[in-house]
Formats: structure tokens, sequence, C-alpha cells
């Protein structure tokens, strides 16, 4: 194997690594097979030099499976602290109704987020925080904008003082990851469709809420037709691709169900009474996959960047 | 893996650490030295090496930086911390301790 090969195939291991992580780890062994070339200058024999030097790098699969270890936690319990919850969700709804009665259901909800929140805190993992983070920042907005009068405005300042506190995590959590564009438009995205939606339900039209669109009647025929499954198993569909795939464009890929799945159900769940015009409804539709497809290609572009530098 | 190679597993981070302590130092200047100070006894291949020294860094025992180098590719220099100091110390007194131990027993079983 020639030190070309070795890069090669560690490369290979490293595909679910972001381009900047891979780039890292290949700038660091690529340096230290240079370093190995220099020390062995004084070695004749070409042959005797490569096979020196390949049998004290070791294997460079393993050298990517124990870097895998040691950065990539295990997503499946992540996924399952997300999955379990959500699948969990339709008859934890109905406890806490029975529990805590109708009215303080989603304030219950909220505090059961956020032990997810806390939990996604303790095990270190960005995906749990993020994910529940936004769910809580959904139900708060639509829980301030519809249930404002109930509230009172002292609860209301608070849970808004909450909401803005977590959206400032998910900030920090976005700055921190700067350089990983696939956990930025995990944690972009739902917030990116609540305030975009809410903006297009608020500039739209007085009179455009018809169903005279083909795709608006689709989408609806399709969410009545389900039975609401469609948003619910496809969401958790999407998100055990995004959690459990070790292909970086599968992820991606992944990552773009999610959006279509949000786009394509959530105006019906929660504006029901306000439904957009069509053409404004395939703009809501068209914007994450836009976002989903603009992350790949860049990061795409830096990874083609990375492997020629290397 | 036998069980002096688990043995030696083992005390990866605390070898790590313990050249770590003297200097500032690159992963390919890691190994020579590790190689140099146990006369050969202890070698370690790159593939073990490195995610070591990224583990220990994700502990917070260990720093890195890159440095430009003279007409070369950078460098990635490892530091070892204030925290990785006082591991290194506490893990000292553990394989003393354990190596003391052993060293008793052994001496009672073939005077035995």
């Amino acid at each position: 194997m020639t030190p070309e090969e070795y890069l090669r195939i560690f490369g290979e291991e490293l595909k679910g690594f972001s381009p900047e992580e891979q780039a890292s780890l290949m700038e660091e062994i690529g340096s230290h097979i240079e370093s190995h070339k220099e020390d062995l200058r004084t070695v004749k024999d070409p042959e005797e030099r490569r096979n020196k030097m390949m049998s004290e790098l070791g294997s460079p699969r393993e050298m990517g499976k124990r870097f895998k270890m040691i950065y990539r936690p295990d997503r499946f319990v992540d996924f399952l602290f997300v999955a379990i919850p959500y699948l969990l969700y339709p008859f934890a709804n109905i406890l806490l109704q029975k529990l805590v009665g109708a009215d303080s259901v989603v304030r219950a909800e909220v505090i059961l987020y956020s032990i997810l929140i806390l939990i996604g805190l303790w095990r270190q993992s960005i995906l749990v925080t993020v994910f529940w983070i936004t769910m809580i920042i959904g139900q708060i907005i639509s829980m301030l904008l519809v249930g404002y009068a109930f509230y009172g405005s002292v609860q209301s300042i608070l849970w808004l003082a909450f909401a803005i506190g977590l959206l400032f995590l998910v900030g920090q959590i976005v700055w921190q990851n700067r350089n990983d564009l696939l956990t930025v438009v995990f944690a972009c995205l739902p917030l990116l469709l609540c305030v975009y939606g809410s903006t297009f339900v608020l500039i739209q039209p007085q009179n455009a809420g018809s169903l005279s669109g083909f795709l608006d009647r689709f989408l609806l025929d399709v969410y009545m037709k389900s039975g609401g499954y469609f948003y619910y198993l496809g969401h958790i569909l999407a998100i055990a691709l995004f959690f459990l795939a070790t292909n970086r464009d599968l992820r991606w890929l992944a990552l773009a169900m999610l959006g279509l799945i949000e786009a394509a159900s959530r105006s019906y769940l929660n504006l029901s009474h306000e439904l957009l015009s069509p053409w404004v409804y395939s703009l809501y539709a068209f914007i994450p996959l836009a976002v989903v497809l603009l992350g790949w290609w860049v990061e795409r572009n830096k990874r083609k960047q990375m492997v020629m530098a290397a | 893996m036998s069980k002096l190679q688990q043995l030696r597993k083992g005390s990866t981070p605390l070898l790590l650490l313990s050249i770590l302590a003297t200097d500032k130092m690159y992963g390919y200047q890691i190994m020579r030295e590790l190689e140099k100070r146990s006369e050969g006894y202890f070698t370690m291949t790159a593939a073990l090496l490195y995610p070591a020294l990224h583990q220990l860094e994700a502990e917070g025992l260990v720093k890195s930086e890159w440095q430009e180098g003279q007409g070369r590719r950078r460098r990635k220099y490892y530091t070892i911390t204030p925290k990785g100091r006082k591991a290194l110390t506490s893990s000292q007194t553990e394989w003393e301790t354990f190596l003391v131990n052993l060293q008793k027993t052994l001496k009672l079983s073939t005077n035995t």
C-alpha cells in the first residue's frame, strides 16, 4: 500500500464526518506521513522504506473506526431519546389531559420536553437538545398566539422569556457547530419554517385562503386520508434516517424529507383556519428543500476541495 | 488480544501524558520519543496513537494547536493541560501501587 492509498482508505472511513473534521484529520495523518518520510531518508531501499513506514502506520480502517468511536457517540441512543417520546406522544397527551386537564396540557408538554432538553445537554447530544428545543419553541409560540388571553400577561412574559432563552441556546449550539452544515441546517430548519410560515400567513392577501389549487387539495387529501399518520410516521422515518445513517449524503436526503414533510403537513395542523394560497403554499414547501439542497451543495464542494488539498 | 497487550493498551493514556508532561510535541515526535524512552519496548502505530491523543483531548487532558512548519505541512502540537497533569499524577500513583503489589505477590509465589 502506498501513502496515497493509505490516505484514500482512511478518508473513506471518515465519510460520516463533516468536511472540516475530515480535512483536519487527513491533514494530521498526512503531516505524520511526511515526517516519517523525512526520517526514513537514510534508508536507501525504497521498498524497505515503504514497508517500515506502512507497518508503523497501522491499519487505516482501524484508525478510522477508532476516530468514529470518539467523535460519533452512539446516535442510536440519541435517536431513542427522540423517537420514544415522539411515538408515545398521542398516549401521553391523552394521559396528560386526564391528569392536568385539557387547558394545561401544553404547559405540561413544555415541561416534559424541557426534561428531554436537559437529557440532551447531559448527554452532550446536539441533535437531541436541538430537536426538543425547536419543538418547545414551536409549542410556546403557538401557545402564546392562540392562548395569550388565557395565560395572562405575567405568564405569557415568562413563557416568552423562556422561549428567548432557548433560542439563545440554539444560537450558541449553531455557532459552536458552524462548520458542520448538516447540524446547522437541522437546527435551523424548523425555526425557519415557523418564522416564514407565520410571516406568509400574516402577509398574504386576506381572501387567499381557498382550496382551488391542485397542490393544496392534494396535500389536504393526503393528510385527511392518512388520518394524520402521514406527518406522524413520515416525520419519525425521516428522523430515523437522519440519526442512524452513516452516509452523509443520505443524512442530507433525510433532512430534505423532513423539511418536505414538515412543510406539507404542519400548515394543515397549525394553520388550519388560515390556509395558504396555492402559490404561497408551494413557496412554503419549496424553501426547506432549497435550503437543504444549498447546504448539501456547499458541503459537497468543500469535500471536493478537501480531497484535492489532501 | 493477549493479557500483556491489554495491559499495554490500558497504559496508553499514562504513557502519552508522561511524554507530554516534558514538552509539547506533534504525533510523530511522540511516537519516536516513546520508543526512545522505553528503549523500543513500547511501540505504537499511528492508528492507535492519533485516536488516543484525540480521546485525551476530548477528555480535556491535552490540548492541541496547529503550527506552521518551515516549507512543509503544518503540524499539530499537543500540550498537557493542568487537568492532564492531575490525571497523570493520580495514574502514576495507581500504577506504582499496582506494580509494587504485583512484585510482592510474585516474589512470595517464587519463594514458596
